[in-house]
């Protein structure tokens, strides 16, 4: 069995033949039966290379650069994020993954939010609150291992043996699930909604709904709040998840919380853009998530692409070096959404890390 | 409001992205295949207000925000709200990197992946 490194589940049981991908997600069955589709060359100013030319020609860039940002390393493994850690402190670099976490991660490594593990949810949990986050999407197999699943003190099946909450603006896909011992809170106003939580916990009064939520979570020792980009003050958060029991940060960027251990910071690529005059992609495409103003002055810098596969930035690069697909054709490890270290032995071995290929650029420099 | 609004078949609603999954695995496979551009270049607007202001399940509109347009493909589905529009989280909601955007029916066809990174240029 093969680890899937789709999303931040990081799911370990995913079998593949020739043919066929099974127990794995849509986002995870493209990824393994994609693989070798629209796969990226080495590429100088658009021209076919080697990968060694290339290579040589970004360490030729960095050599020349004033300020430099590293972007991307969600789909990288730990080890190319330290490889990338030695590279950002040797440069001076930024370093940014995109990913919107940082504020709730810091709090968790601080120890204000307790924390839990997909294993511990499925065992125990009888509240899960999915709080801004549309796992049916962004994560679609979670469920299956946290509220679907049977565990060991929750023997009668989610109907029965667990109650689910979901919080979105919007009847999202994973809302469309809350029916039967379930509720769903459409709002725009996490703050307000979370105060009426604590309220009614601490023997206030709230909204009908609200008690009903709360009944439930006095019925058992261990909820938990699986979590997305929840926009409230910090410390609100905090006083919520004591209040309730455990937190799960759901982002859905595969090792977001490798980056954050690693870098234990992100400066926002949006921020810094006039400070630097090269920029480093790894294994992402900042086209997709950053909004055009900003991408149109990012795309006048030296761009450096190391991508497994034909990216839109890599459409706009001064160099574009070719990887192996994390977890599929080179190993390492990973961590999870919940911050357990998953190690990635690849079906496949093809190509060079980026592990290996930072590794390079570093002893060039 | 709405009843006005029919005529002008014009329509001015908040924007808001989304993770799809269904996007997401065509994004693993291939950019630059079509069925990026079918999971992509989507808007989403709630039955209700797609019934207000005409709109049709699958029909052309141009999307503006400022000066910048696509055209995108409406898809009528209830996990929109009411007051806003959904756009699955890609190149394309990211070209227009707007909360606001006005809608309108066009008879052209979908932008597609080259003209829209034409612009980037």
């Amino acid at each position: 069995m093969w680890t899937c490194t789709g999303c931040s589940c990081l799911c370990e049981d995913v079998e593949i033949d020739e043919n066929t991908v099974r127990h794995a997600c849509r986002i995870g069955a493209e990824l393994f039966r994609g693989r070798s589709i629209s796969r990226a060359e080495p590429l100088v100013e658009g021209k076919r290379t080697d990968i060694d030319s290339a290579i040589d020609k970004a360490v030729e860039i960095l050599k020349e650069s004033k300020g430099v940002a590293i972007y991307g390393l969600n789909r990288s493994t730990l080890e190319a994020q330290r490889e990338a850690l030695k590279l950002a402190e040797k440069l001076s670099a930024f370093v940014d993954n995109g990913s919107e976490f940082g504020r709730i991660v810091e709090a968790i490594f601080e120890g204000l939010i307790p924390i839990t593990t997909i294993e511990d949810v499925r065992d125990y949990a009888y509240v899960q609150f999915y709080w801004r986050c549309d796992v049916h999407n962004s994560m679609p197999r979670l469920m299956a291992r946290t509220y679907y699943a049977r565990g060991k003190k929750r023997q009668r099946g989610y109907e029965e043996d667990r109650y689910l909450v979901v919080v979105d603006v919007r009847k999202s896909h994973t809302a469309m699930l809350a029916k039967k011992n379930a509720s769903f809170f459409k709002t725009e106003n996490d703050a307000e909604l979370i105060g009426e939580f604590i309220k009614a916990i601490r023997g206030g009064v709230a909204s009908g709904d609200v008690m009903r939520v709360v009944r439930e979570v006095k019925k058992s020792e261990f909820n938990v709040i699986l979590g997305g980009q929840i926009d409230a003050p910090m410390k609100l958060i905090e006083e919520f998840v004591k209040e309730v029991g455990y937190f799960v940060p759901l982002d859905y960027r595969t090792n977001s919380m490798g980056f954050f251990k690693t870098f234990g910071r992100r400066d926002e690529l949006e921020k810094i853009v006039e400070d630097i005059d090269t920029l480093i992609v790894v294994g992402d495409d900042p086209m997709d998530d950053v909004g055009f103003d900003v991408m149109k002055s990012i795309l006048k810098l030296k761009i450096i692409v190391i991508t497994p596969k034909i990216s839109f930035i890599s459409k706009f690069a001064d160099v574009v070096i070719p990887s192996a697909i994390s977890g599929l054709e080179c190993g390492g490890k990973m961590l999870r959404c919940d911050f357990k270290e998953v190690e990635l032995k690849p079906p496949f071995k093809e190509g060079f890390s980026e592990e290996k290929i930072l590794k390079s650029i570093n002893g060039g420099l | 409001m709405l009843r006005f609004a029919k005529f002008l078949r014009k329509l001015e609603i908040e924007l808001t992205t989304y993770r799809d999954g269904f996007q997401a695995s065509v994004s693993e496979r291939d950019k630059f295949d079509k069925d990026f551009v079918e999971r992509s270049a989507l808007i989403i607007i709630h039955p209700n207000t797609a019934k207000a202001f005409g709109l049709k399940d699958g029909q052309m509109v141009k999307v503006s925000a400022g000066e910048r347009s696509l055209n995108l493909r409406i898809k009528v589905d209830e996990m929109a709200p009411e007051n806003k529009a959904l756009m699955p989280k890609s190149i394309y909601s990211s070209y227009l990197d707007s909360d606001k955007v006005t809608i309108e029916p066009t008879d052209d066809g979908v932008t597609t992946q080259d003209e829209l990174l034409e612009r980037y240029r």
